[in-house]
């Protein structure tokens, strides 16, 4: 089971002198349990991509398959989009309800859940974004912190027991302790729930460091579909597409270019680490290039 | 069906770079009040088929395609209808059809066609002016109009500063509405079926988001006016003059005088 998308295009105000081309052409299969890094410049396309992904916007041509079933053919969306959970960027701005407790079973109760049954997902949903159910559930989410409502928001889609989560720029804007954190939720969410993520980011080192596979996106196409190690390693391409590569890459990239004899693929700070240790160790990697 | 509140014409600007669109707005607005009023003065339909000629010959010289511009006519498509319903029910006069209690008149199919062209019209030449002039020259078009009113306490400065903010986020809350309502529907949010009463309670997850947000950037837009000085019109200049030349008396008292003429001849 996953979600298969076909030669998708999609274009914004068709008919109107303002029609956009989004979405050109792409071609792209999550699946189940996997954790997808989508990489790309700023209007490359990602937030119209991730929004196919569960019908929330109708494709012009191509087609949407979430486990066996074609979104074009499906009259309720409803399953679909409780199996694919979308957080949007700056989740905390759709919060409306008096309190945190139901605020996040906003989702479950539409669901036609008992209440005790509504009470479990809630809990289980907080203690996931790392919130404590009873300091925060009476409060209201209005007097949380950024960083908190931000969690809530998230355990709001949670709550909803998605197979596969989308997060479109989960950190945007969060310090980096609170950046931290939610990373670290959400790959425990992958590790210990098994969900499938899909992380839409711009921070190419959060991305090299989670994601099993890494998808780049350039003005509505999708470039790049590979491990991060084959991503990563195509320093020059991606920093003509406006990319950054995390930092181990370009540390690795630059000893390159200045002689040194440097495998490809190495993305972690401890990999790069014993690299670097193995190189400067005498009578090692023939490197007699001075100046490091 | 989905609502998608990003793609409704709203402010409407077709740009283009034509003659009409160069016209100074005050003589634009000089214009289509023009057309308004002399509309209501013709009483024949000849008379009106001298307005529609007018506004054709101004759409072909605004390069506006003509869809475009019966485009506008849709959100009143049923005021229309039941003008032309009413007017030829309505009307006494020699019967040319009736089932059972209902019967239509020559007389009424006369005048409510009339009426019909006449609201046709009235809705056109009001949207050529939208078309042809973006929000923020017709905000400044109004401001200088009503600037002489100021005396008598006309906030004409005031008044053109509120529009122009309003115009200026129709487009964001529309945005903003579109993406609270997709991201209430990615976890379970229904505002399609439902009783009446569901459906208006549905639209709570919209509006609680959306006007603390609309809040918020009111705040941040009032911090950052104060920041740069902001203190109404009194002494303030601009960047962009409007001048009226020539060109926009000639087209003024051109489009007036032919008015004029129908108005009086029918």
């Amino acid at each position: 089971m996953s979600i298969v998308i076909e030669q998708l295009s999609h274009i914004y105000g068709l008919g109107t002198p303002f029609a956009a081309k989004a979405l050109e052409d792409c071609s792209l299969e999550v699946q189940e349990g996997e954790f997808l890094g989508l990489v790309g410049h700023t209007g490359s396309g990602k937030s119209t991509l991730v929004q196919h992904m569960n019908g929330l916007l109708k494709p012009h041509s191509g087609r949407v398959v979430v486990d066996g079933q074609d979104l074009s053919k499906l009259k309720a969306l409803r399953d679909v989009r409780r199996k694919v959970g979308l957080v949007f960027q700056y989740p905390e701005h759709q919060l409306f309800e008096e309190t945190v407790e139901r605020d996040v079973g906003f989702g479950p109760r539409s669901l036609g859940l008992t209440d005790d049954d509504v009470r479990e997902r809630v809990r289980r949903a907080l203690e996931m974004v790392g919130l404590d159910y009873h300091a925060v559930a009476s409060r209201s989410p209005f007097e949380l912190s950024g960083g908190q409502r931000r969690r809530v928001a998230i355990a709001g889609v949670l709550a909803m027991e998605p197979k596969y989560v989308v997060l479109d720029e989960p950190t945007a804007s969060l310090d980096p302790r609170g950046r931290r954190d939610m990373l670290d939720h959400i790959e425990r969410l992958h590790r210990e729930e098994g969900v499938a993520v899909v992380l839409v980011s711009h921070d190419m080192n959060e991305v090299a460091r989670l994601a099993d596979r890494v998808i780049v996106m350039d003005r509505g196409r999708i470039v790049m579909d590979g491990t991060p190690a084959d991503v990563f390693d195509d320093v020059d391409r991606l920093t003509a597409m406006g990319l950054d590569v995390p930092e181990t890459v370009r540390l690795m990239h630059r000893l390159r270019q200045s002689g040194f004899d440097v495998p490809g693929g190495v993305l972690s700070v401890d990999e790069c680490a014993s690299l670097i240790r193995s190189l400067l160790a005498p009578g090692e990697a023939g490197g007699d290039a001075g100046e490091v | 069906m989905q609502v998608r509140f990003s793609e409704m014409a709203l402010g409407q600007y077709y740009p283009a770079e034509s003659m009409i669109h160069r016209l100074d707005p005050r003589s634009k607005l000089l214009i289509a009040s023009a057309l308004i009023v002399g509309i209501f003065f013709v009483h024949r339909l000849e008379g009106l088929a001298g307005f529609a000629a007018i506004i054709c010959l101004m759409a072909v010289l605004a390069q506006v395609p003509l869809g475009y511009l019966l485009r506008s006519l849709r959100p009143l498509l049923i005021v229309i209808i039941l003008t032309f319903a009413v007017n030829a029910l309505f009307t006494p006069g020699e019967a040319v059809a009736s089932v059972w209690i209902i019967t239509v008149t020559r007389e009424g199919i006369q005048r409510g066609l009339f009426m019909t062209i006449r609201l046709v019209l009235l809705i056109t030449a009001s949207s050529l002016l939208t078309l042809t002039t973006s929000p923020m020259a017709l905000t400044d078009g109004l401001e200088r109009t009503l600037s002489p009113f100021r005396r008598v306490g006309v906030p004409a400065h005031e008044f053109a500063m509120m529009m122009t903010i309003a115009l200026r986020f129709i487009p964001t809350l529309l945005e903003e509405a579109d993406r609270t309502m997709k991201a209430q529907m990615a976890r379970g949010a229904d505002f399609e079926s439902g009783s009446l009463v569901r459906r208006a309670k549905s639209f709570i997850p919209l509006l609680v988001p959306l006007f603390i947000g609309a809040f918020r950037r009111a705040d941040d837009l009032a911090v950052a006016m104060e920041a740069r000085c902001y203190r109404g019109g009194e002494g303030r200049t601009r960047l962009k003059v409007i001048r009226m030349g020539f060109r926009d008396y000639l087209a003024s008292a051109a489009v007036v005088s032919l008015v004029v003429f129908l108005a009086v001849v029918f």
